[in-house]
């Protein structure tokens, strides 16, 4: 298979799903990006939360090598429908994960805790009033509730425990989310964070963040106050500031 | 992401592939594999709230299927350490598959028991649950598994 991500003409779907648009797209063109540090960094178990149509965690397998390649891969959805979709989407390209229809990580968390090598996650970040977050069907893959956060504040924790030592988080974030002060937050939980993709579309402004354990970020018994050594967060944050000026351009940042 | 973006997403797909919009037909003529390995299994516990020991969940079978895959001792290996032993090789017997030893092997059988990745890699790859359900050991709730898909989502009040 010759393909580095799955086709679109042979994604699946449905009414009830959610299909690939511009935030999936920048989501694969991270891991594209970053496709030769995840072949070197060989994770064993890969994980999507909220797989949707299944573009996402197919075409990771596919740049990845899939079972082939000795690394197990895991998705989750909440909509039924969207783990039917993701198994169309997958089979159509010759792969094959685990499907769990699920909240999150609900029912994985004990057994797959501190084991997840490579978490990627494209949650649900649109502000939308309170009461449409986690609601059946299509809603569930866009309301993310005041600031867009509900969701991700719920993801973050579990990404968190799920999350080997040298574990790999990508997420999606719009900058209604206020991506900066997620980073501190998981700062304060020990990752370093880095930009992979800015990108403006003609209605949001995206970035697509990785996350890893560093070392380096001190964190204190109570979680609290967390000292940087390397200054990593001022960097990301500024990152962040500086990049939210540049409108519509599409980059990459240094992939090191 | 937006709340009317089926159409959105049309436009932007097309922008992508000057192609006509998703065909799966070739897809659904194929026969689908609907599939829930032993591998599953070891992953999931009770995710009930108040519950302390949800594993492993309890299977109850109404229909089993084998598919041959090709075996990959690398995924064998890579996977061995994270396999719950004791959980698996009962759910391999449920499944009615009795070639496995009860008591965990010692991990350098996977360099050299040829005999022993075959077995491994039945049991945990080639084996499905096709329909069937998933119990919580300490309170019994049912998790359905259709079309080999378990549903692990809670009611309000369990979570």
């Amino acid at each position: 298979m010759s393909y580095k991500t799955a086709q679109i003409r042979l994604v699946s779907s449905h009414p009830e799903v959610y299909e690939p648009c511009d935030d999936s797209f920048a989501l694969v063109d991270a891991l594209l990006s970053d496709q030769k540090h995840l072949l070197e960094h060989k994770p064993i178990l890969c994980m999507e939360v909220g797989c949707g149509s299944g573009y996402v965690i197919t075409s990771l397998m596919l740049m990845l090598g899939g079972e082939a390649n000795g690394a197990q891969f895991i998705a989750t959805d909440m909509n039924p429908h969207a783990i039917t979709v993701t198994r169309e989407t997958m089979e159509a390209h010759g792969v094959l994960a685990e499907l769990i229809n699920t909240d999150i990580a609900s029912g994985l968390e004990s057994r797959l805790a501190g084991s997840v090598d490579l978490l990627v996650v494209n949650p649900p970040y649109v502000p939308t009033p309170e009461d449409e977050v986690g609601r059946e069907g299509i809603a569930s893959a866009w309301a993310g509730g005041e600031n867009g956060r509900s969701v991700i504040d719920k993801i973050l924790p579990v990404a968190d425990k799920l999350l080997s030592e040298r574990g790999w988080l990508y997420m999606v974030t719009l900058t209604a989310n206020n991506p900066s002060q997620i980073c501190r937050q998981m700062t304060k939980k020990g990752y370093a964070s880095r930009i992979v993709v800015q990108r403006s579309t003609e209605e949001e402004s995206l970035h697509i963040i990785k996350f890893w354990r560093d070392v380096n970020i001190e964190v204190d018994a109570n979680n609290g106050v967390t000292n940087s050594k390397t200054g990593i967060l001022d960097s990301v944050r500024s990152q962040i500031q500086r990049l939210s000026f540049w409108g519509s351009s599409d980059i990459n940042t240094s992939t090191d | 992401m937006h709340k009317n973006k089926r159409l959105l997403n049309r436009h932007s797909i097309s922008l992508y592939t000057n192609k006509p919009l998703p065909s799966i037909k070739s897809n659904k003529e194929k026969k689908r594999e609907k599939k829930m390995r032993l591998l599953t299994h070891n992953m999931l516990s009770s995710n009930i709230k108040g519950v302390t020991n949800g594993f492993p969940l309890r299977i109850q079978v109404e229909k089993v299927v084998e598919n041959q895959v090709e075996i990959n001792h690398d995924f064998l290996r890579n996977i061995f350490p994270k396999i719950h032993w004791k959980a698996f090789s009962d759910a391999s017997r449920i499944l009615g598959y009795n070639q496995l030893p009860e008591e965990p092997p010692e991990p350098s059988v996977l360099e050299s028991d040829v005999d022993f990745l075959g077995k491994f890699h039945h049991a945990l790859l080639e084996l499905h649950l096709e329909e069937g359900a998933l119990f919580c050991p300490e309170t019994g709730r049912k998790f359905p598994v259709t079309k080999g898909i378990p549903n692990m989502l809670l009611l309000e009040d369990e979570v």
